[in-house]
């Protein structure tokens, strides 16, 4: 089958033959085998499936394959090196910032985009970045917490 | 975006993969004539955020998938003599911006859904979606915006009022696209007021308090999200404006909000009769707020 869309996924290029209609949480899912972009709602509503394009965080049930043709994505699977982690997912782990991580990939991706947009952003911003994201495991308080420990890590360095 | 039918009929089979064709013009003449092409068969995609969802339950089954993303101008804010235009694919993203009215970014600070969906929904496509429980479209009927619809060869422009004309229905016809939404300048204050039951709910009601800042500080309050399409209404007070409304003048405002006579709008997040009674508190507090507000740009 004839690639549908070239783009590039944490880092590497790749050809997607998905349709291109096809919602990008599940070419990344089933293509790619990449099952850290998790569905919930399938409305837009849940922010489990979230991904980082061209570092802006979207709700990837909605966006179509197609389009992200030449762009970057991101998934929950490439920040950070192989073997570190992040100031974002060192303070996520250190503040037990989550549970069953079904939410994950909203919460931590949108946690590092803001971080990367501003590392000085404040508790208002950090919680407004979490406005897309529900956590069925109540991790709320302690996902802002965690947040607000790597906006200090990272000040720091 | 949708074309003309949002009440969920089947269209065109799709192609043999399951999925809709997906087509991604370049240019809006195009995106035009690609539309032309099967209008009814074709779901026009601005954001995804109402077009995606339908397609994962089979609300709707287009052979096509047209996305504008891809379309230069269509996604940019631009002012030129007098007038802002927003392109149909700005996102709320985009209205954060520093050149946008304060209003525009206002709501677009309140819409649910976080960064994410403020970088995905787009302007255009709250239009056509024209959910009354929304936010966008009664802020633009209370800023006077006109809407542009195009098809091959030809333009039209439309008052939101005649291109909102009930619950999700607009008045655009199959094989157009809304291209942009204008906005004439005007200096007069705003205010902007929503209420929703909880911070990832849908609104249940919006109000855009305008008022003029030349001779007797004309005052129009615009309900959204509480009533089937915007509906705006004058308010007449008596005595001077102050830094907030007299008890006597809010009783006044919320008196003439109820019976302005709307109508109002019922789902699963509240009755009409809890609507029109909140509208009437919405609307002091609009026009409060935007008596406290710095004067607008």
């Amino acid at each position: 089958m004839s690639p549908e869309v070239m783009t590039t996924v944490n880092g590497k290029p790749v050809a997607l033959t998905a349709p291109a209609a096809t919602p990008l949480a599940d070419v990344l899912r089933d293509e790619l085998g990449l099952t850290g972009t998790h569905l919930g709602c399938r409305n837009g509503d849940c922010g489990a499936c979230t991904v980082l394009i061209d570092g802006r965080p979207f709700k990837s049930c909605l966006v179509p394959a197609g389009r992200v043709r030449q762009r970057d994505v991101r998934t929950i699977e490439g920040i950070g090196e192989e073997g570190e982690l992040t100031a974002v997912q060192q303070a996520f782990w250190d503040a037990n910032a989550f549970q069953c991580g079904f939410c994950l990939a909203g919460t931590l991706l949108c946690a590092t985009a803001a971080l990367d947009h501003d590392p000085n952003a404040t508790e208002e911003e950090l919680a407004d970045a979490q406005a897309g994201n529900l956590c069925r495991c109540g991790g709320y308080r302690k996902i802002l917490e965690a947040a607000l420990a790597a906006a200090q890590t990272l000040r720091r360095r | 975006m949708t074309s003309a039918a949002t009440d969920g009929t089947t269209r065109a089979a799709p192609a043999t993969s399951g999925r809709p064709v997906y087509l991604a013009p370049l240019d809006l003449s195009d995106a035009l004539a690609m539309l032309a092409e099967d209008a009814a068969g074709t779901a026009i995609l601005g954001g995804g955020t109402v077009v995606m969802p339908r397609l994962a339950t089979g609300a709707e089954r287009p052979g096509r998938l047209l996305d504008l993303a891809a379309v230069p101008g269509l996604a940019d804010v631009t002012t030129a003599g007098g007038t802002s235009t927003l392109g149909a694919t700005v996102t709320y993203a985009t209205l954060l911006g520093r050149s946008v009215h304060p209003l525009l970014r206002q709501v677009a600070r309140g819409i649910t859904g976080g960064p994410q969906i403020r970088n995905q929904g787009t302007v255009g496509g709250s239009l056509c979606h024209a959910n009354p429980a929304s936010d966008l479209p009664a802020a633009l009927a209370a800023l006077g915006a006109r809407v542009t619809l195009e098809r091959p060869g030809a333009r039209r422009t439309l008052s939101l009022a005649d291109f909102v004309v009930g619950p999700y229905q607009t008045a655009i016809a199959p094989g157009e696209i809304l291209t942009a939404v204008e906005i004439p300048d005007g200096d007069a204050r705003y205010g902007y007021v929503k209420i929703k039951h909880g911070h990832s709910s849908w609104p249940l009601a919006v109000a855009a308090a305008r008022i003029s800042r030349a001779g007797r500080h004309a005052i129009t309050v615009t309900l959204g999200a509480a009533v089937t399409r915007p509906t705006s209404i004058e308010i007449n007070l008596d005595g001077e404006l102050g830094a907030s409304l007299t008890p006597s003048q809010a009783v006044v405002v919320a008196e003439t909000v109820r019976a302005a006579g709307g109508d109002w709008w019922a789902d699963e997040l509240a009755t009409a009769r809890y609507r029109r009674r909140v509208c009437g508190v919405l609307a002091v507090r609009a026009i409060d707020d935007a008596l406290r507000k710095e004067p607008s740009a």
